[in-house]
């Protein structure tokens, strides 16, 4: 039986003739002694010539002149777009995927360094945990101008959470009446200090305040618009007037709730410094002085229970714009930010001065 | 000069008639073989060349062979026709990195059977392990049977009875499995040897003698069904 299983596999090659003279003489002693295995190849001989007697087809008349009629339209269309694109599939589709690799690859990359830049402009908004302790920090130095009337910068120490650089404009509120003229007050341009920022430099009021250490920065671009460089990434924001930034909470648990107090003198340099004179009486803390071409800033921390007197104090020095102005309520502590800005007219100017 | 008398016998095939060489089976073992072996390489080196008309040539020497191939492949006449044209516009494309390594008839029917296969593929199983319906049997010339009977007149009985048993033979073929069936049609139709069909399927010599035994015992099996007896 085996024997006849082995035999069928060499029927194939018998019939077509591709055995070895001693394996087909194998076969046909076989054939003569089995007849089931005799029986088969006859079969097999039958299908084989059934098949060969199948009639040939003719092909459809005009086949040679349809295929050469493509043939001919294939070779006036030039090659499209997508086939110069695509074709040879085995080449340049390998090459086409790599690319893409490639540039997913570099799209991720450039996505996560600019990610780090983000974040890192992002941070300010959050308080800075050192902002409490820089003004402290911030050493006074002896004066560093010969002239205290010349266009130099008023030292200063921003709100601490006031990061972002800026630079004042000109004036933007209407001349108030009432205003003793004096001098132009210095031109400057003045930035809050990031913590870590060492584009400033320290100096002491020149006035003789010196149990305010402040800094200021003696950087002056543009007036009209900033251009702010921080952590290697250029952002620009028109100029603003300094009490339009929000200045939020310092510490946790401490108020958020801010007063604002916006007054008008003839010189808003002087009147900050008699207002920072009148926030130190009233036992305010760390207190911050800024000032511009035209606008001057104080600002600081002070027990809201005593805003009315502070009020009432500062409206001795200068005329206070109280429609503009808030006061907090409230928390005990908070932070108060006191913008004086230029008046051109002197008409209904208040005395200056204690 | 040489192909300047090639490119006038080649115009000249084209304008006196089809240009056809009688497609006789197993041509390539009979007497004359080598000649047109020969006259294949001509022609395939002034298409390499770019002379437009010895496609043609080609075309017209090597199409019925190819349709008959496609034909007993597909089962379907239209089919074959598609296959044909196909194969001969895949043969246009890539004829100029033919390099002779083998014939360019085993390369082209080579094409042919590959093309085949990919449409009975597509075409899925079902239509084509169906055999051949009587009540609609090939289309041909005109509407006529594809079969092409001897005459335009009502066949004879017998002539009926050919093509009856004729499609049967078919509807078996059509019932192998894809691969059994291009050896069967290579082999015992067109008459191929082994070592061609094994360049024109890519397989080795061994897989075209097992595929061949086993195809043939399941058409054996087949036909005795459908026949009645062997």
């Amino acid at each position: 039986m085996r024997k006849c299983r082995d035999m069928e596999d060499r029927f194939t090659a018998y019939l077509d003739g591709y055995l070895e003279t001693a394996e087909r003489e194998i076969v046909e002693e076989h054939l003569s002694a089995c007849p089931d295995c005799l029986h088969k190849i006859e079969e097999l001989k039958k299908t084989r010539a059934i098949l060969a007697g199948l009639d040939e087809i003719d092909p459809p008349p005009g086949l040679t002149e349809r295929i050469m009629s493509r043939i001919h339209e294939e070779e006036e269309r030039k090659p499209g777009f997508l086939r110069r694109l695509f074709f040879p599939l085995h080449i340049k589709v390998p090459v086409q995927a790599l690319a893409t690799v490639f540039v997913v690859v570099l799209a991720v990359y450039v996505f996560r360094s600019t990610l780090h830049e983000t974040t890192n402009l992002e941070r300010p908004s959050t308080p800075p945990p050192a902002a409490e302790t820089m003004p402290h920090a911030v050493k006074k130095e002896a004066p560093a101008r010969t002239s205290p009337e010349s266009a130099s910068p008023k030292p200063v120490v921003p709100p601490p959470a006031q990061a972002l650089k800026k630079e004042a404009a000109g004036p933007t509120t209407a001349p108030a009446p009432g205003v003793v003229a004096e001098a132009s007050p210095p031109v400057a341009a003045y930035k809050a200090l990031p913590q870590g920022a060492g584009v400033s430099e320290k100096v002491s009021i020149p006035e003789g305040h010196t149990d305010d250490t402040v800094s200021f920065s003696t950087v002056a671009p543009p007036a009209e618009e900033g251009r702010v460089k921080m952590r290697g990434r250029m952002m620009e924001e028109k100029s603003k007037a300094p009490e339009s930034v929000p200045a939020p909470s310092l510490r946790a648990g401490s108020s958020s709730v801010r007063s604002h107090v916006a007054m008008m003198s003839k010189d808003p340099r002087r009147t900050a410094i008699l207002a920072k004179t009148i926030m130190r009486d009233l036992g305010a803390t760390r207190i911050e002085e800024s000032t511009t071409d035209s606008v001057a800033t104080v600002s600081g921390w002070i027990d809201t229970t005593i805003l009315k007197e502070l009020m009432a104090r500062l409206n001795e020095i200068a005329q206070v714009d109280e429609p503009n102005s808030s006061l907090a309520s409230g928390p005990k502590s908070s932070f108060i930010e006191i913008t004086i800005r230029e008046h051109a007219n002197s008409d209904g100017a208040k005395p200056a001065g204690r | 000069m040489d192909n300047i008398a090639l490119i006038w016998h080649s115009m000249t095939h084209l304008i006196a008639g089809d240009g056809t060489k009688p497609s006789a089976r197993l041509s390539h073992t009979m007497e004359g073989g080598r000649e047109d072996i020969d006259e294949d390489a001509r022609y395939v080196a002034l298409c390499q060349q770019g002379e437009p008309t010895a496609f043609e040539v080609l075309v017209r020497r090597h199409q019925k062979r190819m349709f008959n191939i496609a034909y007993r492949m597909t089962g379907n006449y239209e089919d074959a026709g598609d296959v044909v044209q196909e194969a001969f516009l895949s043969a246009h494309r890539t004829i100029k990195r033919f390099r002779g390594e083998a014939r360019f008839s085993t390369w082209l029917y080579g094409i042919v059977a590959n093309h085949a296969k990919n449409r009975v593929r597509q075409a899925g199983s079902k239509a084509y392990h169906e055999p051949v319906s009587l009540d609609d049997p090939p289309v041909g010339v005109e509407g006529g049977l594809a079969f092409d009977p001897p005459s335009r007149e009502t066949p004879a009985p017998d002539v009926l009875e050919r093509k009856e048993t004729q499609e049967k033979i078919q509807g078996c073929i059509n019932g192998l499995e894809k691969e059994h069936r291009e050896v069967i049609v290579l082999r015992d139709i067109e008459g191929f040897s082994y070592e061609e069909i094994a360049v024109m399927l890519s397989i080795p010599d061994g897989t075209v003698k097992s595929r061949l035994s086993r195809a043939r015992n399941a058409l054996k099996e087949s036909l005795k069904k459908v026949l009645g007896g062997l």
